[in-house]
């Protein structure tokens, strides 16, 4: 195996989950989003002199990832489908952490609010590496951010019932 | 105070990511997996091939009809090969020369039988990439001509499709086929692009697209 193949081969199995997560936390199927991140990889070895100088390998990987589904869907005049995966029945932390409701909330969020969370999430990217990786400015990242966990967090916690409403 | 502001960003972002960790996942793949399907990305790329009116018209008639499908049966006069998605001419030199339609439906089994009878062993596929590992070298059996001989620029592997104009024709010298390899030709609905190349015949792997 040659240098370039051991670094890719590395590279590979350093980022293969990360990015498949950051790509189901965006497009909520786990098939179609294996199918996607595994494009990607291939496209990334195909162009590995490229994306092995940039700046974020990990984050061209679930770009490319996440442009190859759209891509797809958009042929085909369909909206990207959201949580068409086969989870457990809604309802709050079920075994090892899964919480169907919170999930629910989290593919109902509009799409960069998703991704801006995904890659903050899995990739632990900092707010301008993020607006740099989806073109945006850091103030719109910080307000994809702050909407998005605000949304999240009213389903981690029943809201209170005051007298009024009662 | 409001009970949601009791959880602080980080901790949603948390309980988002162990609900998403949570989620069972396929096995990682090979890397060698996708290393094969990254290289046979590599291949050179034609976009529009044969296909009538300008590069991007082809393109735009591939989307509404597919390409690789059915088709009828080739009619086959002296030296020549054609159906309404190729056609297929053996010159006297022993060169063959291959004018796709990418407007019409080509049956992969189809073409590579065609081309078995002028002497060009050839794997064609549909929505697939084939490629060996490693790569045979190119002995530049392939060339693309415009009617009047004149050649077009053969896209280098690795780079951008390469959109060719709709009169181009593909000449194909089976003399320069090395012993052990064959060509491949694998035509993408997904992108509407024409991959080719060599594959050592006795090794290599198809997948992808």
């Amino acid at each position: 195996m040659s240098n370039e193949q051991a670094e890719f081969a590395e590279f590979f199995q350093a980022s293969w989950e990360p990015c498949l997560r950051a790509v189901v936390a965006v497009v909520g199927s786990p098939p179609r989003a294996e199918d996607q991140v595994a494009e990607a990889f291939a496209r990334a070895w195909a162009s590995w002199r490229k994306v092995s100088r940039h700046p974020v390998p990990q984050a061209w990987v679930v770009r490319t990832a996440l442009n190859t589904g759209a891509s797809w869907w958009r042929r085909r005049g369909r909206e990207l489908p959201l949580a068409d995966h086969d989870l457990t029945a809604p309802g709050g932390p079920g075994p090892g952490g899964l919480d169907s409701t919170l999930l629910t909330a989290l593919w109902s969020l509009p799409a960069r609010q998703r991704e801006v969370i995904a890659l903050r999430i899995f990739l632990d990217l900092d707010t301008g590496t993020i607006a740099s990786q989806l073109g945006i400015e850091a103030g719109t990242v910080r307000m994809h951010l702050s909407r998005g966990v605000a949304a999240l967090r009213r389903e981690l916690t029943p809201t209170p019932t005051t007298e009024a409403e009662q | 105070m409001n009970v949601h502001d009791e959880m602080s960003d980080d901790e949603v972002l948390r309980a988002a990511e162990r609900s998403l960790t949570a989620i069972p996942m396929a096995v990682r793949p090979d890397a060698r997996v996708i290393m094969a399907r990254g290289r046979a990305r590599r291949r050179r790329r034609l976009a529009g091939l044969g296909a009538a009116g300008t590069a991007a018209a082809a393109v735009a008639a591939l989307s509404v009809a597919g390409v690789f499908g059915g088709g009828p049966a080739p009619v086959n006069t002296t030296g020549t090969i054609r159906t309404t998605a190729f056609t297929l001419v053996k010159n006297a030199n022993g060169t063959a020369k291959l004018t796709l339609s990418l407007d019409q439906q080509i049956n992969p089994a189809t073409l590579q039988h065609a081309l078995a009878q002028d002497g060009i062993p050839a794997l064609v596929r549909i929505n697939t990439l084939c490629s060996s590992d490693p790569e045979p070298s190119d002995t530049g059996a392939i060339s693309i001509q415009l009617p009047n001989g004149s050649p077009v620029p053969i896209p280098r592997p690795g780079a951008a499709a390469t959109p060719v104009p709709h009169d181009a024709v593909m000449v194909i010298n089976p003399a320069k086929i090395a012993a052990g390899t064959e060509l491949t030709f694998n035509y993408l609905n997904d992108n509407h692009q024409l991959h080719f190349g060599v594959i050592d015949t006795s090794s290599y792997t198809c997948g992808g697209g």
